[in-house]
């Protein structure tokens, strides 16, 4: 009887450990750390924010996700860590809009994006253009975007670079302002 | 030469702008395309794209120039036309309004010159509209001469 009870205190001694810990849910390294505090003239953040922004017909026009926002009062707008903007045409395209950071003021009728801002245009028909640049403009509600600085685009068998760039993503057009190369392959 | 049209089309310019729903390109100011030995200058130059790359290149200028190297061993042929379309696919080029062509020394002006890259065949035309004689011209220079120069 003895050994039977010595094998049960046993057993439990090594799963008592294991339980508790599946128990918490979570290891002590993978514990969050604590958000970062209030920075100058900060009145609120948001970490891991997704928005999403609906017409008046109740269909989705544009999502903005970010890791974290923070939003200044004075300045009356938002800074923003690696955004990502979506805009949904009612022609069935998708614009995506990535960058490093990004400034979002709080009537959102514009949002500066500096570092890496790649944008890829997913027409309805399957036909993709990717913009590449370092600092953009996007004005959401329009789906306008513009920069003044090179710029390089790439689309089927076909790439630009210029330097300065207005792009309607509604209409599908993009102007580039100066110093234009345009290289044409063909299909193999 | 032949293998020009496998080669990939370089275009610089002042500005562009791009329609991506019907895959025309506009290149203004200071117009240069590239492609091989191909060259052609113009102010302004419309650029159709379909599925399988560039289709038709119309260049607009004051003049617009088209040169090429028909082959190897022979010169270039250069043409001059206030507009100029290049169809790529079937390597024709159609020269409207003060249309000139120099192929291999042989001079051929008219107000429409239809020039087949392949074959090195002008076809040209004057209706008299654009000012000029109303007549087409050539100037066929001799063989002997040709090959003495």
């Amino acid at each position: 009887m003895s050994t039977a009870r010595t094998r049960l205190i046993i057993a439990a001694l090594l799963l008592g450990p294991v339980l508790l810990y599946w128990g918490l849910g979570i290891a002590p390294s993978e514990r969050s750390q604590p958000p970062k505090a209030l920075q100058e003239g900060e009145d609120y953040f948001a970490t891991d924010t997704r928005t999403r922004v609906f017409d008046d017909k109740g269909m989705l026009e544009q999502t903005l996700s970010t890791p974290r926002l923070d939003h200044y009062p004075d300045r009356a707008e938002s800074e923003l860590t690696s955004p990502e903007i979506v805009l949904y045409g009612t022609d069935g395209s998708v614009t995506t809009t990535t960058a490093t950071q990004g400034t979002l003021p709080d009537d959102r009728a514009k949002a500066l994006l500096t570092g890496n801002v790649q944008i890829k245009d997913r027409a309805s028909s399957g036909a993709t253009t990717l913009v590449l640049t370092e600092t953009l403009t996007l004005y959401p509600d329009t789906k306008l975007a513009e920069t003044d600085e090179s710029v390089t685009i790439l689309s089927d068998n076909t790439r630009y670079d210029a330097t300065g760039m207005t792009a309607s993503f509604e209409n599908k057009t993009l102007k580039l302002l100066s110093n234009v190369q345009g290289l044409h392959e063909n299909e193999d | 030469l032949p293998e020009d049209r496998e080669k990939p089309i370089h275009v610089s310019a002042d500005s562009a702008s791009i329609d991506e729903k019907s895959g025309r390109t506009i290149y203004q100011g200071d117009v240069k395309i590239t492609q091989g030995t191909l060259l052609i200058e113009a102010d302004r130059v419309e650029m159709e794209r379909g599925k399988e790359g560039v289709e038709r290149v119309t260049a607009f200028g004051k003049q617009a120039h088209f040169r090429q190297k028909p082959d190897t061993d022979k010169p270039y042929t250069d043409a001059w036309g206030d507009t100029i379309i290049y169809k790529v696919e079937k390597e024709h080029l159609t020269l409207q309004k003060n249309a000139k062509v120099i192929s291999d020394k042989d001079t051929f002006t008219g107000s429409r010159i239809l020039y087949n890259l392949k074959t090195s065949v002008v076809d040209a035309y004057s209706d008299g509209k654009d000012g000029s004689s109303g007549r087409v011209e050539m100037i066929i220079q001799p063989k002997k001469d040709k090959d003495a120069q």
